[in-house]
């Protein structure tokens, strides 16, 4: 408040109304620049970014802008929508199998499918491209194992994700247009594309048709009903099928006559498209607006006012780790005005995490339990950024016959440690667990020790352990840096004297256990990579 | 390579409890038991609710009841099976019998007293994930407890190993701290033996066992003093919670190596899975125990075509549950041992799966989604030798009075439709707890399928 008002107010004898006051509190400015760095880009921040909000808590800001330029923001995006769009699952129908594909690559097969729809989001967002892009793009994101198999166009001399094109013919519509949104939502011959609409529904407007009770029995007659005439007559069938049955005629590009079989799945095919308004006797439209075909569909979702308040609940309920409240409606709002100037998910990124809510590391005495039962104040690492965190730290790379065992269930760890795997699980653990502590066990152990090895082999540069050797004692001023460097970068805190003293102490009692110095700083590490701190942001 | 840890070869990957170990588990168990199933069963124990311990086994994909549950021979307005199927009718149930699924037929025959199948269950829902979701919550809504996390959370002591998963979905709460899952290789196992990244890192140096206890103190302690310390500075906030948690999971870790031997998993061998399910529970390691059965040779239930196919799915699914229910019936239970009591008075197994099928074939030979479905309560805590409920000529559900368990078609005597809250709450009020205080109202429990109920 100015001064003149300040004035004023006194002059006529009021005071002014105090600010709310918060129930949150927030985390201090080096956790809070872990959280971002975390979300933002998977890694932990370094000393050097922590001293940088340490000293100025609004070089947040800045540091904000880098990360949302650095090219892990993009591999951040896969990982959050990974979690709520539920299409990188362990197997599809087709198998790597019946496309002659050897070795043992079918982790990289799985995961280069079911990325393809949530890469172009990724891109997308990354790229500031208008959000609408992702229902109408005319181009997919292709690893070199989609090129190997489906009709894609590839950029010569390129590898990894890279913008591609399909060959077929399909319509440009983004998402819309992706093999892989479809081979995770796939369709029974006789289901004619219905639960794919009902996919389209649930994550782009954020509408769960298939959450509404069914009943078909009680007055219906078997002998009389023909289940496809009550789907479009019966009052109860067209609470939702009103709405999926439109949408499901637009998807006949992709709709196979065989459902087992790699050409039929991986070819669009715009000869079938007549067959939707055919088999479902309904012409397609979105939301009662009639459209004329998939791209269409792609341009009328888009123009959806609820698809960018489902896009801004997506990545806020990514980032605040929760389901959102009618608490949040404020937040949501001020983001989707951010967001709707540009359709730019950026800029709601930046309104999210610049929000108290975001920012809150615990309650004051004023939160009620309401209050506490829906905000989340700390969050649990899980399994995809246990992994990139210490891919961050040291190059993790816990892979074994091609598969990363972090980011698999076929024969790795991601849904014991706390992850998703759209089967099965479909909400990340909130809470440590059994299979979480061990999963981040040896994650911790086998980091620690690569951390050992790189810093204090013979001739190294410690990345972390700075000014640290094999022959460094706690008696060296160097050995209680070391300490200090590792629990800061680690847990974005200064550690307690107390804190020092006991690692101090676990390195002694290791030597004295007949261990080595490497064994002895490795068991240091650990600890920290265990820490009930570390495990949390 | 971590130093004198047993390596869990792994093919650590491929799998560990064959059905062969896991056999001569099972005969340890039960050495010298009788095999009651076919000699007769022995005599029930009074077992405290408290103790109770369930086991749920999901025909993944939506079972066709006329296959089994549903002898609807009279109903010209459901196709039945075209095989030699014909009703059959002891103890208490009748069902449809085959000369092509004597399982079935076994397992009424030497188990009915102790089964109670619930016929025209309605799973208001036709899409699988839903209706799984339906059929262990109660409700479509995410976030909530599922069955097995509630009754695990209620169990009188702490378990490690409370909610098990060996195969299947789960649901939670995101407070809910007490599922674990085996995966599918038995992951578990090289997770708690360390063997997990022996094959990737062969050469790196790790824990040895000093070291490792050293390293497990100086983690507990300061996982614990982080739970009781406020968090500077907030007054308070989840940093406790989740440091709290954390402390009870590195607990539990520790505790459970004696069980390392059923965790290993079971080379995707439906049967093994089961018996190791049972001998699991046996061993108190766990209140619930869920496993999926994706069919015969993993054929699914899902038979959109070729509707024949439930008939090998019922048959090596119940083939199973009998080996099942045999084993559990030879054990000396834990609570009733002493006055003859078996681990089949103390274990609920629940047989069930997410949906029913559409009383006529399609087009395609197969039959499609269906939300009414049946469901087989077994053993401890179960009013056996009765089916509760029925289906009407669409094979919709027939209200039921929950209560009694009695017909009410035309709903004069206050009868509902049987939904899967009334299955939850069934299954709380046998383990003791108040349904309708975890579940909430509506959450009736099925009076007439409980054993003194």
């Amino acid at each position: 408040m100015g001064l003149v008002a300040l004035a004023i107010l006194s002059f006529l004898g009021c005071q002014p109304a105090p600010a709310p006051a918060s129930v949150l509190a927030p985390l201090d400015p080096a956790r809070l620049a872990r959280r971002l760095s975390i979300d933002l880009r998977g890694v932990l921040p370094s000393l050097d970014e922590l001293d940088m909000v340490d000293a100025d808590p609004a070089a947040l800001d800045t540091l904000r802008e880098q990360w949302l330029a650095d090219p892990l923001f993009e591999e951040r995006i896969v990982q959050l929508y990974q979690e709520q769009w539920f299409t990188v699952v362990d197997g599809f129908v087709v198998s790597k199998d019946d496309y002659g594909i050897s070795g043992p690559r079918n982790y990289e097969y799985v995961h280069s499918v079911g990325e393809e729809p949530i890469r172009i989001i990724a891109r997308v967002i990354a790229t500031d491209q208008a959000y609408s892009v992702i229902t109408t793009a005319d181009w997919t994101m292709a690893s070199p194992t989609l090129a190997g198999i489906w009709p894609i166009a590839y950029p010569e001399g390129e590898s990894g994700w890279q913008m591609s094109y399909y060959t077929d013919g399909r319509p440009a519509a983004g998402v819309l247009s992706a093999n892989g949104l479809w081979w995770r939502y796939p369709t029974a011959l006789n289901n004619n594309n219905r639960l794919r609409a009902a996919a389209i529904f649930k994550l782009l407007v954020c509408t769960d048709l298939l959450s509404r009770p069914v009943s078909l029995s009680g007055d219906v007659d078997v002998d009389q009903t023909d289940p496809s005439e009550a789907i479009r007559t019966d009052p109860a069938c067209q609470e939702c099928h009103a709405s999926i049955e439109p949408v499901a005629a637009t998807l006949f590009g992709f709709y196979p006559y065989n459902d087992q079989s790699a050409v039929e799945l991986e070819y669009y095919h715009p000869e079938r498209e007549a067959l939707g308004p055919e088999l479902l006797q309904v012409e397609p439209a979105w939301q009662g607006s009639p459209v004329s075909g998939l791209a269409d569909l792609g341009l009328a979702i888009a123009a959806d006012p609820l698809f960018g308040e489902c896009a801004v609940r997506t990545i806020a309920e990514g980032l605040l780790r929760r389901e959102l409240s009618e608490r949040d409606a404020e937040l949501l709002a001020a983001a989707g005005t951010s967001f709707a100037a540009r359709e730019n998910m950026k800029d709601a990124i930046r309104i999210l995490t610049a929000s108290e809510a975001y920012s809150a590391g615990g309650f004051t005495v004023l939160a009620d339990a309401a209050v506490v039962a829906e905000t989340s104040t700390r969050r649990m690492l899980v399994t995809s950024q246990l992994r990139s965190i210490a891919d961050g730290l040291v190059g993790l790379n816990w892979s074994l016959h091609e598969y990363d065992q972090l980011d698999n269930d076929a024969l790795g760890y991601r849904v014991l440690g706390g992850s998703v795997d759209g089967y099965d699980v479909f909400t990340p653990q909130r809470r440590p667990g059994l299979t979480s502590a061990l999963t981040a066990q040896r994650v911790a152990e086998v980091t620690a020790a690569l951390i050992v090895a790189r810093d204090l082999g013979e001739g190294a540069t410690p990345q972390l352990l700075y000014g640290v050797s094999a022959m460094t004692v706690p008696a060296d001023p160097a050995f209680t840096d070391g300490v200090r460097a590792a629990y800061r970068r680690l847990l974005a805190v200064h550690p307690t004297d107390e804190d020092v003293a006991e690692l101090t102490s676990a390195w002694q009692a290791v030597l004295d256990a007949g261990g080595t110095p490497e064994d002895a700083w490795a068991c240091v590490l650990a600890v920290l990579l265990r820490d009930a701190e570390f495990v949390t942001y | 390579m971590r130093r004198s840890s047993p390596r869990l070869t792994p093919a650590a990957l491929a799998p560990a409890l064959a059905r062969r170990s896991l056999l001569t588990l099972l005969a340890g168990t039960v050495a010298g038991a009788l095999v009651p199933g076919r000699l007769g069963l022995p005599a029930r124990a009074a077992v405290a609710s408290s103790d109770r311990k369930f086991l749920f086994v999901l025909a993944r994909g939506g079972w066709d009841p006329t296959w089994v549950f549903a002898p609807e021979f009279d109903n010209s307005s459901v196709d039945m099976p075209g095989d030699d199927s014909e009703p059959a009718t002891q103890s208490g149930h009748t069902w449809v019998s085959s000369a092509s699924r004597p399982s079935v037929d076994a397992l009424f025959t030497n188990y009915g007293s102790r089964i109670c199948t619930i016929n025209g269950l309605v799973v208001p829902s036709v899409a699988h994930e839903q209706c799984s979701r339906l059929l262990f919550t109660g409700g479509t809504s995410p976030g909530v407890d599922d069955f097995q996390t509630r009754l695990a959370s209620g169990a009188s002591s702490h378990l490690p190993l409370g909610n098990v998963i060996f195969s299947g979905p789960s649901y939670t709460s995101p407070g809910a701290t007490g599922v674990v899952r085996l995966g599918r290789r038995g992951q578990l196992a090289a997770l708690l033996d360390g063997s997990c990244t022996d094959d990737t890192f062969p050469s790196l140096h790790l824990p040895t066992p000093s070291a490792q206890g050293i390293e497990d103190s100086l983690v507990a302690a300061r996982a614990s003093r982080a739970s009781r310390a406020a968090l500077a500075p907030a007054s308070r906030g989840e940093q406790q919670l989740i440091s709290a948690a954390y402390v009870a999971a590195l607990a539990d870790a520790a505790s459970i190596s004696e069980l390392s031997d059923l965790l290993a998993g079971t080379e995707d061998d439906p049967l093994a899975e089961m018996l190791a399910a049972g001998v699991l529970l046996g061993r108190g390691g766990a209140r619930c125990v869920t496993l999926a059965d994706d069919g015969d040779l993993d054929a699914t239930w899902d038979q959109h075509s070729v509707i024949a196919q439930q008939s090998k799915n019922y048959e090596c699914l119940f083939g199973n549950l009998l080996a099942l229910l045999d084993s559990l019936a030879a054990t000396p239970g834990q609570a009733g041992g002493a006055d003859g009591g078996s681990l089949l008075d103390e274990v609920t197994v629940v047989v069930c799966s997410e949906m029913g099928r559409y009383p006529q074939l399609n087009s395609a030979g197969g039959k499609d989604h269906w939300p009414t479905t049946s469901l087989l309560l077994i053993g401890g805590g179960v009013r056996g030798g009765q089916g509760i409920g029925d289906y009407d000529g669409n094979m919709g559900g027939t209200p039921v009075v929950l209560s009694t368990g009695e017909l009410d078609p035309d709903g004069v005597h206050g009868g509902v439709l049987i939904e899967p809250l009334h299955i939850g709450a069934t299954l709380l009020a046998i383990a003791g707890m108040d349904p309708v205080e975890a579940l909430g109202p509506g959450a009736e429990a099925i009076g007439g399928a409980i054993e003194g109920g």
